[in-house]
């Protein structure tokens, strides 16, 4: 049984009026890296604003390998390191001197500074910029110091808030990297609203919808979820919908145009490979075939209507 | 603490790598070295031309009204905002804040560290002041520097007020404009406060102790006192509190009662502890100046020191008076702290105010109104000053409580205690507000009781209340002259000597009677002399029998004649009398910087001292010999040009003599004086070119030596040292080119370097 890194014990939270969260329970364990997945607006920023006490709760508690972030701040925050959604960067900085000041408020030693501010660099691919100022870094140069600033303290828990958002592709492959290589010596916590992130680098799986858990789990438990259920065949000689219905595995089919048709199915691998069968043996000239997989308002949507309570208490025990 | 420095030190490098910080610099130390060679320009100036030594230069440069201190004082608001827009609000839209927030420390450190940072700058602004001062030191005879750095202080604590203002301002918006904004918008009202809400006691009193305007003066004039740096440590508290409070809030959902709450137990902790600070009874003081100028002088300490237990001050204002605004509810508190010198000594002052409506001496007010009745005015200017009508006493109600026609129906106070009281007045001058002579002269009187001047009457001696040009009313008893005596402890009666003199009259007045006093009369005055009273005779030519036949008496005699002397510019009979050489034994003294000045007597009869005279005798005004003659027995032609007779010599030289001896232990002093005219309307207002006199003066000691050192009370002070430059235009110029050259050149070169390079990374 994994170590318990973060415990959150009924955790509510208002600005105004609405709930954002709302009596949230959930232990993460201290092991690879989790994901915290949710569409725009879920609560996933606020949560972990709350962890890093960034934002104080409206009602329950959060406890950083035991202590109540609440209750004991200073000592809870010495265990986090945290890139918010916007990199908290000072612009008119170099990085070496972003660095030392953040190794420095995180206290680690006086001495130990140089050494922390080379590591972090070090672990982030950052070590042709230090002398650089951040204002004329690229973005992805400014995530890589914003993660950089967020283990120089080497803190057991890293906790990014969407780490890829507004990096182009290269950019977005290259943190991931970094994530996953931060991943080998602390835990991480990542927040994201794209799926492919998740199933990218994540070895859990969290998701949140409406300041509730509604998923709770491993990737694996994770992609029987989201497992295809519907694909899409382009065909030179479709026949009529009824036809696909007759497959083992098909429980329905709408034509999307002349030549597309989407087809829902049950079941794995081996019904689509009936359905390329027929497609051969029935001379409809199969040109291509993709499978679908749910899109993420789907999965929340299918995973909100499920008893939530019930999901979170298999999946977190 | 060590998350206080590293966040501070952040703050300073992120102030110093972006121009704000190094411009601000560089313009303060121009804007306020301008304004030091602008008084460093006319100090030298006036002194190569000869009008130099006149104040102290010290005050000039720094502690005045326009000097450096006061121009920084009224400027400092400008630069503040610039710098402390950014603190809080910078990070807030950068989002770095969040690099705090997660970060180990707490919320009163990262208020605390950027504060720090602010503290750090204002420093380094009064280090430019203190340049100032060490280049002031080069250039000035015995600058006062205590008195300076004093002043520098008062800048310093004002500059950290300011920026806690900022910090708090910067820490509720992530636009910095707006954050800069409404800093200078809360600065405007922390100004101006102080005017604000007077009808309402406790609001009035409220804003005044709020407002920060003149907190600093009393630093920037050299006096430290408690209450104003608890002020500002109360401003300072306040406004990092409310950014604590801000900050944290933040992070909080809580519903906007508990938030306004804390706030205002914020507020509430603060303004007690400031009400309980400014407490007169609970205020120390430390007055650096060299002089002590800030302190009131050792004679009125000597007064107000006797004046044990509550005392008041009781301001009868009549509302149709061209002074009432003085006695209007937005000024109370600044009457108050007109008697803080006093209020040191003894703080259990009083002050209370009585409106009411007379007749006054306003003719504008007359004239903008022809034909209506006092009360319709009444009714008029009390709607104007924001009154209650129903509260301002009619002329037979104030009637009741006390008369005032003696002073006109003019603005007066009453100062009261012990069952005493005394008039403190204003003055129809630009000063209008009295000093601490006339203030202290009051105070006196509730200690020892008014001296009694006895102006005799009824042979045609000059009068204490008829306005002519002869006569004495604006020297004696004009309330709404600054100078008169009845402002400076004396009280004046005027006395027909068919009678006794009564046992209360302290000083006899006899000054050029036309015709002789009849036996009865010598009678009464000699049995005055007798019983030891003081007396003042004065006389003028062509009648010396009259006078004579009292004050042969008492060893002296008015010589025939008239002393005439030989002037160039001046009709003969004008008489540039000088202090004799024992005049300084008497207390008798020319003005500070009018050594040379004479007393003006016109028209004087010589004196000589008859043998065997009961009293001592001393002269104590002379004849120049050299250049005064004696009149034959006939009053020389009034011509303004006429010129003396060359070859008739003074048969004695001296014009007033002070005669003293001892009867029953107490002194009895007697003044003869060859002259009637020396304090006459007629002399007092004169003005002639190139002729300053000591008349006023030798009035003062006149009446001071009669009444024993008592009246009036001397508050001259010590004279100051620093009253040269000791440079020249060539020295100016080279600290000019230090100041205006130098060190902006290196500051904005270093800067340039320094932004332009990292930029480039």
């Amino acid at each position: 049984m994994d170590e318990v890194a973060v415990r959150i014990e009924n955790l509510s939270h208002r600005y105004a009026r609405d709930w954002v969260i709302e009596d949230l329970s959930l232990d993460i364990t201290r092991s690879g890296i989790l994901g915290l997945l949710g569409s725009n607006g879920a609560g996933k920023s606020t949560l972990m604003n709350i962890m890093c006490g960034v934002l104080y709760q409206t009602g329950g508690e959060v406890f950083i390998n035991g202590i109540n972030v609440r209750e004991n701040p200073l000592q809870a925050k010495q265990q986090i390191g945290f890139l918010p959604q916007q990199a908290p960067l000072h612009a008119e900085l170099t990085v070496d001197e972003y660095l030392s000041f953040c190794a420095e408020i995180r206290n680690v030693e006086p001495k130990k500074t140089g050494l922390a501010v080379a590591a972090a660099k070090a672990r982030c691919g950052i070590v042709d910029v230090g002398r650089r100022l951040i204002r004329n870094l690229s973005g992805g140069y400014r995530q890589r110091v914003g993660i950089a600033q967020a283990i120089i303290h080497k803190p057991n828990l890293v906790v990014l808030d969407e780490p890829t958002s507004g990096l182009d592709p290269n950019q977005v492959l290259a943190v991931r990297e970094l994530i996953k290589g931060i991943a080998e010596e602390q835990s991480v916590i990542l927040s994201t609203h794209i799926l492919s992130e998740v199933q990218a680098i994540c070895d859990k799986i969290n998701m949140i919808e409406h300041g509730r858990i509604v998923f709770s789990g491993t990737m694996r438990q994770f992609n029987d979820q989201i497992k295809p259920n519907s694909m899409l065949l382009a065909l030179a000689n479709p026949p009529n919908e009824r036809e696909f219905c007759l497959i083992d595995g098909i429980n329905g089919a709408e034509t999307v145009n002349d030549e597309h048709v989407r087809l829902r199915f049950e079941g794995g691998w081996e019904t689509a490979e009936r359905v390329i069968e027929a497609c051969v043996t029935k001379g409809w000239k199969l040109r291509e075939l993709s499978l679908e997989r749910s899109s993420l308002d789907e999965i929340f949507a299918r995973l909100s209507g499920h008893d939530d309570k019930r999901l979170e208490r298999s999946h977190t025990s | 603490m060590k998350a206080i420095s590293k966040i501070a030190r952040l703050e300073l490098s992120v102030m110093f790598y972006s121009p704000i910080a190094w411009l601000l610099l560089v313009v303060f130390t121009v804007m306020t070295g301008r304004i030091f060679f602008l008084w460093l320009g006319t100090a030298l100036a006036q002194q190569d031309v000869g009008h130099g030594g006149l104040r102290p230069l010290t005050e000039m440069f720094f502690a005045g009204n326009f000097g450096v201190l006061q121009n920084v004082q009224n400027d400092l608001f400008l630069y503040i905002p610039l710098l402390t827009m950014g603190l809080i609000s910078r990070e807030l839209h950068s989002g770095s804040m969040k690099l705090l927030m997660s970060s180990p420390v707490r919320i009163s450190e990262i208020v605390l560290g950027k504060y720090l940072a602010m503290m750090v700058y204002c420093l380094l602004l009064a280090l430019v002041l203190t340049a100032i001062m060490f280049a002031a030191g080069l250039v000035v005879e015995s600058l006062d520097y205590p008195a300076v750095i004093c002043g520098i202080v008062g800048i310093y604590l004002l500059a950290c007020s300011y920026s806690a203002i900022g910090l708090f301002l910067s820490s509720l918006t992530p636009y910095q404009v707006v954050a800069a904004i409404s800093t200078f918008a809360v600065f405007g009202a922390l100004i101006f406060l102080g005017n604000m809400g007077q009808s309402i006691p406790v609001v009035r009193d409220l804003l005044y102790w709020l407002s920060i305007h003149g907190r600093a003066d009393d630093f920037r004039e050299g006096l430290i006192s408690t209450k104003h740096v608890f002020y500002f440590l109360s401003v300072i508290v306040l406004f990092l509190s409310f950014s604590v409070l801000k900050l944290s809030q933040g992070r909080k959902a809580e519903s906007r009662s508990v938030k306004a709450g804390k706030y205002v137990a914020v507020s509430a902790a603060v303004f007690l502890f400031g009400y309980v600070t400014s407490l007169p009874a609970l205020t120390g003081y430390l007055d650096t100046t060299r002089i002590k100028s800030q302190t009131l002088t050792d004679s009125s300490v000597a007064i107000i020191e006797q004046v044990e237990g509550p005392w008041k001050i009781t301001s009868y204002v009549n509302i149709l008076d061209a002074f009432a605004a003085h006695g209007m509810p937005d000024g109370w508190n600044f009457d108050y702290d007109r008697y803080e010198r006093y209020l040191r000594y003894n703080p259990q002052l009083e002050m209370e105010y009585v409106f009411y409506y007379e007749t006054s001496t306003n003719e504008e007010l007359y004239r903008a109104n022809p034909g209506k009745s006092d009360e319709a005015l009444a009714r008029q200017a009390a709607k104007q000053w924001g009154l209650d009508f129903d509260r301002i006493l009619s002329p037979a109600e104030i009637e009741k409580i006390i008369d005032l026609e003696p002073e006109q129906y003019r603005f007066v106070r009453y100062v009261e205690w012990n069952g005493e009281s005394a008039p403190i007045r204003l003055y129809k001058d630009t000063f209008r507000l009295p000093f601490e002579e006339h203030r202290s002269a009051a105070l006196k009187r509730l200690l020892i009781g008014a001296r009694k001047v006895a102006v005799l009457t009824g042979h045609g001696e000059r009068s204490a209340y008829r306005k002519g040009s002869r006569d004495y009313q604006k020297t004696l008893t004009e309330v709404s002259y600054r100078g008169a005596l009845i402002s400076h402890g004396f009280e004046f009666v005027e006395l027909s000597p068919d009678g006794a003199v009564p046992d209360d009259v302290d000083i006899l007045l006899i000054a050029d009677p036309d015709t002789a006093y009849t036996e009865a009369e010598v009678q009464a005055i000699e049995n005055y002399i007798a019983t030891g009273g003081n007396l003042i005779v004065a006389g003028e030519p062509g009648k010396p029998e009259i006078l004579n036949r009292l004050v042969e008496k008492l060893g002296v005699r008015f010589e025939p004649g008239q002393v005439l002397q030989d002037h160039e510019d001046f009709p003969a009979d004008m008489i540039h009398a000088r202090y004799s050489d024992l005049a300084a034994q008497y207390a008798f003294e020319p003005a500070r910087f009018q050594e040379d000045d004479p007393v003006i007597l016109t028209g004087a009869v010589a004196l000589t001292l008859l043998e065997d005279g009961p009293f001592e005798a001393a002269p104590i005004l002379v004849a120049d010999k050299d250049t005064a003659l004696g009149g034959a027995g006939t009053a020389p032609s009034l011509d303004e040009t006429a010129h003396a007779p060359a070859d008739n010599r003074l048969t004695s030289d001296t014009l007033a003599y002070a005669l003293t001896r001892t009867l029953s232990g107490k002194e009895q002093r007697i003044m003869v004086i060859g002259d009637a005219d020396f304090m006459s309307l007629a002399e007092l207002s004169r003005e002639r070119t190139d002729l300053p006199t000591n008349n006023e003066a030798f009035v003062f000691d006149l009446f001071r030596w009669m009444s024993d050192g008592h009246y009036p009370v001397d508050t001259i002070r010590a004279d100051f040292p620093d009253k040269t430059v000791l440079t020249d235009q060539t020295g100016i110029m080279w600290l000019k080119v230090v100041f205006f050259g130098l060190i902006p050149l290196i500051l904005t070169v270093f800067a340039t370097t320094l932004l332009i390079r990292r930029r480039r990374r």
